[in-house]
């Protein structure tokens, strides 16, 4: 048997290495509190989508529509040599870099996808140390990311792909403690960055598709005691128990696999809940609550204090991890969502309650006849498969957009997001059994880009949230797959497509103002910070999972064969 | 390129990838001719090791998930089960630069002969021939 190199390369070096890899104290680590949190000083950037409601968007200036045409490499730093992740080197999906690059006065962290973490000088590149997780060797992830870390105190915070989530010493990258969320031979495994909230971490598990029953989950941030878990499908007796017939709740899904938001008026963290399990909804009938929904914690206790669905009964893979982006708009507390199944809902949150107030498409989709006054939608019937009965929708799985996070500027009231659209998708149910820890799908995966798709597939959307209106659209013949940043100089950052650029957009117009060659795709978010009173954007390259994996369907209808450089490398940009 | 690979390429590889189509009842797909080639217990128990190894996290120990290979009429054809293994269409991973021709003629195999399938060996002679 051979074996391909893991990213590109693999060295012996990382595979025997002690941990931390690399020594490199940091002096004068500034300390995460409650307060910086909640109110980021404008240089830095500490939660993956900076402030607690969302935005990912940097209130720096000196980069602006006026000079961005002079950005340059400030430095770049290759997050290699990897690991291999698994004895079993048939991995389904490339590798993919994912994390945003969290910058705390001047020190930097970034997450791989064989779960190094990379603590880096923001300003030079410099290595402070690297650590990294041994993943168990016969695992074999089947979305081979990491989204990030959480920082509190003088810690880090990472969750796994065998599902633990583990502290690190912010000086040093020594581990602290570990803790097991839930066994990874049963389909668990973790892809998203912790979220933090006065001293208590939480974390959520993926395998939604090996039939596990999600649930996000509270940890002591001193000590990785576990203080709470609550489960996405409730139990029997338990409110919301009806949706679920007979057993059902046992392997119904539900997975939390993207970072949530902190309502910090009310007190509550919104986790975007995923798909039910198996794939078909006539094997479950019933709301399936809280699957594709998203619900509202209380970070102390774990209590569902709040819940939104946005579909129900799913039968279309349309995952709703990601969260609502939270924002306040001439004294109204909203929750804005684009949801994977192409529709916006935009939500009063007034008091803690998700309150539905309107919604509309912002891609082609076919399955909704209309929502209700509560935001319920009513189906065609011809567009919702089941057991033996096939269906074509729109979009297919993938949705209008996928777990790419959207920005959006509190001074404008504009959203930006990445957008796929002009593919379609199909399923036919049969019937499956349940194993642990393997496939619980029920249906096949299938996907065509239709007509339409040989003028552009992949977009960035600008909105206006005051009234949901679409400002502006730029088209790209390929999928875009990229998270965006918007910054108060009057840009709009994203990579995502499959030709490895970097681009900056003007907010107002979409013109595109500058762009860079990468040395690989780009599907992590990108961010912006300043040291020494200079402001900088960083990015890492990396393409895989999803976006590679869409990419090969795409190729598939169309008859093409799109390579894509895969890259590996945190850029740093600046004036 | 054999011609195998050249059909499975230009089918639509979303639908071959978890695609349920294609099920019948076992029994009434046996090849009567290769089920009078003797398969050994030995390839068995061999085939049967790489595929609890390889196969099934998403086909699951019985041939049931994913897309199920326990009564799937497409196992008649030994080539087109060894071509997908190679190939590795729409989400299934590619296996050609991992597993041997033995290997791969091993799993073939195991599941044309398991779950009340009766389809006979396959050779990795045969496998060479689709690489």
């Amino acid at each position: 048997m051979t074996r391909r190199p893991w990213l590109l390369a693999t060295s012996l070096a990382a595979l025997t290495v002690a941990l931390p890899l690399q020594a490199g104290e940091i002096a004068d680590y500034a300390p995460i509190t409650a307060e910086r949190l909640e109110a980021p000083e404008d240089g830095n950037w500490l939660l993956t989508r900076r402030t607690y409601d969302g935005h990912g968007h940097s209130p720096l200036t000196e980069i602006s529509t006026d000079n961005v045409s002079g950005l340059k490499v400030a430095w770049s730093l290759p997050t290699g040599p990897y690991a291999e992740l698994s004895d079993f080197a048939a991995l389904p999906a490339r590798p993919a870099h994912q994390s945003p690059a969290l910058v705390n006065d001047g020190v930097m962290f970034v997450t791989t996808p064989d779960q190094q973490i990379i603590a880096v000088d923001a300003a030079t590149g410099e290595e402070h140390w690297r650590f990294r997780h041994e993943l168990p060797s016969d695992i074999i992830p089947v979305h081979p990311t990491n989204r990030g870390v959480a920082l509190w105190e003088d810690k880090l915070f990472m969750a796994t792909l065998d599902a633990k989530l583990i502290a690190v010493s912010a000086a040093t990258g020594e581990k602290l403690w570990e803790a097991t969320m839930e066994e990874w031979q049963n389909g668990y495994y973790s892809t998203l960055a912790p979220l933090v909230v006065d001293g208590i971490v939480m974390a959520g598990v993926s395998g939604g598709e090996f039939g596990i029953r999600g649930f996000v989950q509270g940890f002591d941030a001193n000590s990785g005691e576990s203080l709470w878990k609550t489960y996405t499908i409730p139990a029997p007796g338990e409110p919301g128990s009806e949706t679920w017939p007979g057993d059902t709740w046992k392997t119904g899904g539900g997975p939390i696999w993207i970072t949530g938001n902190y309502d910090v008026k009310n007190g509550l963290a919104m986790w975007g809940v995923g798909n039910a399990a198996p794939w078909i909804g006539d094997m479950r009938p019933g709301d399936n609550l809280y699957t594709t929904s998203t619900i509202g914690v209380d970070p102390k206790t774990g209590e569902i204090k709040t819940h939104f669905q946005y579909h129900w009964n799913d039968s279309w893979d349309w995952d709703e991890v990601v969260p609502p982006t939270l924002m306040t708009l001439d004294g109204q507390d909203l929750a804005v969502r684009f949801a994977r199944n192409g529709w916006i809902y935009k939500m009063d949150r007034a008091g803690g309650e998700l309150k539905f107030i309107e919604g509309k498409p912002y891609v082609y989709q076919n399955v909704f006849t209309g929502l209700d006054e509560n935001g319920r939608p009513s189906y065609d019937p011809e567009r919702v498969a089941g057991t033996g009965k096939r269906a074509d929708f729109c979009p297919s799985a993938w949705g209008g957009r996928d777990w790419p996070a959207d920005a959006y500027n509190p001074n404008t009231g504009m959203l930006y997001i990445s957008v796929n659209e002009n593919h379609c998708g199909s399923a036919e149910g049969a019937p499956v059994e349940y194993e642990p820890g393997v496939l619980f799908l029920g249906s096949g995966l299938e996907m065509a880009p239709t007509e339409a798709a040989a003028d552009h597939i992949g977009a960035l959307q600008a909105w206006d949230i005051r009234t949901l209106e679409k400002k502006w659209q730029v088209n790209f013949k390929m999928p875009n797959w990229g998270p965006v940043l918007s910054t108060e100089g009057g840009l709009v950052f994203v990579g995502g497509t499959g030709d490895a650029m970097f681009r900056a957009f003007d907010a107002a117009s979409g013109e595109v103002l500058w762009e860079h060659q990468m040395d690989g795709g780009i599907v992590a978010p990108p961010t912006s910070f300043e040291v020494d009173g200079k402001q900088y954007v960083a990015v890492t390259t990396g393409w895989g999972v999803d976006g590679d994996r869409f990419q090969g369907f795409i190729d598939a209808g169309m008859g093409t064969e799109t390579k894509i450089p895969q890259g590996g490398t945190i850029w740093v940009f600046a004036l | 390129m054999p011609t195998i690979f050249k059909a499975l390429l230009a089918a639509p590889l979303t639908a071959i990838a978890f695609g349920l189509g294609a099920l019948s009842d076992a029994s009434a797909g046996a090849d009567t001719d290769a089920a009078e080639t003797p398969v050994s217990s030995s390839v068995m128990e061999q085939g049967e090791a790489l595929y609890l190894k390889n196969c099934r996290l998403c086909h699951g120990s019985k041939g049931t998930s994913g897309k199920p290979l326990a009564g799937n009429e497409m196992l008649e054809d030994a080539d087109y089960v060894a071509s997908v293994i190679l190939v590795g269409p729409g989400y299934m991973a590619s296996f050609a630069e991992h597993l041997s021709d033995d290997e791969i003629a091993m799993i073939v195999t195991y599941v044309r002969n398991s779950w009340g399938h009766a389809h006979g060996p396959m050779a990795a002679s045969d496998v060479a021939e689709l690489r």
